[in-house]
């Protein structure tokens, strides 16, 4: 069974980061698939050790927790990787290969990569992001591209 | 009509009336004309029987949905049997190493790199559905411009035959919008199409509003920009005005093969190609399904055809062909025979001459194989001031039609210019590479990332130019025992190049799309770069071309057989009882898509046959 404290972190880490609200992250129906896919990917420990760093730093200082994203977990050698391939999960519903020497060091020995199913890329934040639907799923309707975007 | 597609190998020694090689539009079109004349017919197909069941269909889209390259073919399984070109093995080609990478041997000098699929419904599966008419000129560029070769047909010969195939397709489109250099009152007369136009994506009415009023001056002439809606064949409102002359009741749109009541109209998936998930897109599963409402239509798939037997006449006696039971089980095939009274070869251009070669037929006008033709697609792209919601919507529904005609053409190409619906999608796999190129590159995340995808992608837009090419002799296929496929058939060997007049073309279509850009005040990111497998130098401009799918001219037609291969009914000149069928019969290619014209042609065949067939 997966650990909720676990999942409930991985949530709120994928939020921050991608920029979407943890409902939406829900409403994809891949949160669980998703941690799934990371800890086939990355040894277990280092998994735990992310999330609770993320986790100290954001009730430590809340105020700066851009800034530190930024400079302690996206520049960070280890981290930074991972991090990036977690957005891309999410954005696209495929885990991309981390470099081989990351993976070497980092990696679980079960990977997987590619686009996770059909529904992950079904699911891709991309497309909510550019106000679209995923090309050759969720039909939006006859003739529903005539009209203007709508301006947030 | 299940009980007469056959998977296993049941026709193997019998005779037919007609016997058709390939179950693609060409071949599919002529089965359905001819099922009502009490003939047997069997279309003899090299792929498998998928896409007519709703099961078999959604693998495809799963297929596609989870193939991280979503090119043309990606729904579509590669058979080493029946194996079919794919754009991700277009390379750079070296001089004298001819590219084997993919089906194609490309010696080059240039890739080849537009694509068919080997499978029931044939490349219709992932084209786009663009159908239009051919304009008067293109059938008499020598007579007007004294470049490539009049058609021994015109306009007017084959415009009931566009009538007929824009009803069997379902083309969507509205006379009165329709606007086109050198067209003339008559082009359409009277006539309406079965369904409304596909509604304008916002981006076309966008662009009609800022370049209205614009013209291009080149140097003899001056050219009105106009943006206009494209005909397609994909299902939208019907017209009640039109009344099917097949059911004598209002036309009433065709969904998909598995359930007639999906797919009514466009549903905006955004997926044409490679694949309409609703089959609002004609595909030509949608005629063979008619034809087989018709006990004397067979189809045998996993057939691959490799050559004709030919009597002392000249005739043709039998078709050789391998079955097979499953792609790669070599224990599985046998070889098979079947004799006919006459013989349609409807494999697409390229395979119909490789076939013709590997045949030995005769040819005396020496272009059997030759004049390989395709629209060379260049792309230019742009960011705009303004959001115009890309990735909505069929990939075009409006171009730009200006220059496919017009005094120019004796000195470059004419071309059609394509409005693309979907960002960038095609020159870099947008909206994937943004977010790649975000994340890695721009090293943003949270929401800026999703701010700055919102803002970029929505500013996307691209042209696509569609570059007429000429025919030429050296453009063409051959075949050689040193590069055979997995059952033992030859693979074509394509020789391909673009002279000057198509590169002028490219450089016309450029300063006409950096015009346009710079009066929207557009930042342009257009590049092209000589590392691009189609990469061309023009004097001091380079540009990089792609394939546009539309494979022409390897058996055109002529006047007699010593300056054509086949008849204006594409009758074989030297084998009286073959008809080759296809986008290879026509002797030049226009700026028009070629299917629309390959379908007229190909009813105007079955005309002929239902004659002689009485
Ligand atoms: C990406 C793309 C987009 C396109 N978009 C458009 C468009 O918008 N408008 C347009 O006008 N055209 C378009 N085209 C071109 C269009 O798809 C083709 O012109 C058309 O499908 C050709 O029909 P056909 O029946 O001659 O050949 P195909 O559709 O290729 O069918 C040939 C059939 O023969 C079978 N076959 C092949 N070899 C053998 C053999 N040896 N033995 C037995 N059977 C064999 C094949 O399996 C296949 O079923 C596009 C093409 C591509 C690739
Ligand atoms: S836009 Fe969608 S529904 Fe319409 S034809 Fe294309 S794929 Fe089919």
């Amino acid at each position: 069974m997966t650990d909720p404290v676990k999942l409930d972190l991985f949530l709120e880490l994928s939020a921050f980061i991608t920029g979407f609200e943890r409902v939406e992250l829900l409403g994809t129906g891949l949160a669980l698939p998703y941690l799934e896919v990371v800890e086939k990917n990355i040894a277990p420990s280092l998994f735990v050790e992310t999330l609770h760093k993320f986790d100290d730093a954001r009730n430590d200082h809340p105020e700066n927790i851009g800034q530190i994203m930024q400079r302690q977990f996206l520049a960070h050698p280890t981290y930074g990787p991972l991090l990036r391939t977690i957005i891309k999960l999410w954005y696209l519903g495929q885990w991309d290969a981390l470099p081989e020497s990351w993976q070497e060091r980092f990696g679980n020995s079960t990977p997987v990569s590619g686009i996770i199913s059909s529904s992950s890329y079904l699911e891709g934040l991309v497309w909510k992001a550019i106000d679209a639907h995923p090309m050759g799923g969720k039909q939006p309707g006859f003739g529903t591209w005539s009209s203007a975007p709508e301006e947030k | 009509m299940k009980d007469r597609i056959y998977s296993d190998h049941v026709v193997n020694g019998q005779h037919y009336d007609v016997l058709i090689i390939g179950g693609g539009m060409s071949g599919a079109l002529i089965a359905n004309e001819l099922r009502n004349k009490g003939k047997k017919i069997l279309v003899l197909e090299a792929g498998l029987v998928e896409g007519l069941s709703e099961t078999s269909y959604q693998a495809y889209l799963s297929r596609f949905y989870t193939q991280e390259a979503k090119v043309p073919n990606s729904p579509y399984p590669n058979n080493c049997f029946a194996p079919q070109p794919n754009v991700m093995d277009i390379e750079k080609i070296l001089p004298n190493k001819p590219d084997t990478k993919g089906y194609f041997v490309q010696k080059g000098p240039l890739p080849f790199s537009s694509t068919n699929t080997r499978s029931l419904g044939g490349t219709t599966l992932h084209w786009l559905g663009v159908c239009l008419r051919m304009l008067p000129n293109d059938f008499k560029m020598e007579s007007c411009y004294q470049r490539g070769v009049d058609w021994p047909i015109d306009y007017w010969d084959l415009k009931p035959f566009y009538e007929q195939a824009e009803l069997e397709i379902g083309v969507s489109a509205d006379t009165a919008d329709l606007k086109y250099p050198g067209a003339g009152p008559d082009f359409f007369g009277d006539y309406d199409f079965p369904m409304h136009k596909i509604p304008p994506n916002y981006l076309d009415t966008y662009l009609a509003k800022q370049l209205e009023g614009m013209r291009y001056i080149d140097d003899e002439e001056e050219i009105d920009v106009d943006v206009v809606s494209i005909p397609q064949g994909r299902n939208s409102n019907p017209n009640v005005n039109y009344i099917d002359p097949r059911t004598g009741k209002p036309y009433v749109p065709r969904g998909s093969v598995s359930d007639p009541y999906t797919g009514q109209r466009c549903e905006g998936n955004s997926n044409c190609i490679p694949i309409c998930p609703v089959q609002a897109k004609y595909n030509a599963l949608k005629t063979l399904q008619s034809a087989l409402q018709s006990k004397n239509v067979e189809v045998q798939a996993q057939c691959v055809v490799s050559k004709f037997e030919f009597d002392e006449n000249a005739n043709v006696l039998a078709v050789r062909y391998k079955h097979y039971v499953k792609a790669g089980d070599r224990s599985g095939i046998t070889e098979g025979r079947i004799t006919a009274d006459t013989y349609v070869l409807a494999a697409s251009a390229i395979e119909n001459a490789k076939i013709m070669l590997a045949s030995k037929a005769q040819d005396s006008s020496g272009s059997l194989a030759c004049n390989l033709m395709d629209h060379p697609y260049l792309l230019t792209w742009s960011l705009l001031p303004d959001h115009i919601g890309p990735f909505r919507g069929p990939f075009t529904s409006s171009g730009i039609p200006s220059f496919r005609d017009g005094r120019f053409r004796n000195k470059k190409s004419a071309f059609r210019t394509d409005i693309g619906n979907w960002g960038w999608n095609f020159p870099t796999g947008a909206p994937y590479s943004d977010v790649a190129n975000m994340v890695d590159q721009r090293n943003l995340f949270g929401k800026d990332l999703r701010n700055k995808l919102h803002d970029t992608v929505q500013r996307q837009m691209r042209f696509g130019f569609l570059i007429e090419q000429l025919p030429s002799k050296t453009n063409c296929i051959t075949i050689d025992p040193s590069y055979l496929d997995d059952l033992g058939n030859f693979r074509p060997i394509i020789q391909y190049d673009l002279g000057n007049y198509e590169k002028a073309g490219f450089a016309l279509a450029k300063e006409f799309s950096d015009q346009v850009y710079q009066r929207l005040g557009a930042e342009q990111y257009t590049t092209y770069s000589p590392s691009d497998p189609g990469f061309v130098k023009y004097g001091q401009e380079g540009f990089t071309f792609h394939g546009s799918g539309h494979i022409v001219g390897t058996h055109k037609m002529g006047n007699t057989k010593f300056d054509g291969v086949v008849t204006p009914s594409q009758q074989c000149f030297e084998h009286p009882n073959l008809y080759l069928v296809g986008c290879g019969s026509m002797p030049t290619i226009g700026t028009s898509n070629p299917t629309l014209t390959m379908a007229a042609l190909a009813l105007k065949t079955s005309t002929e046959l239902s004659n002689k067939l009485r």
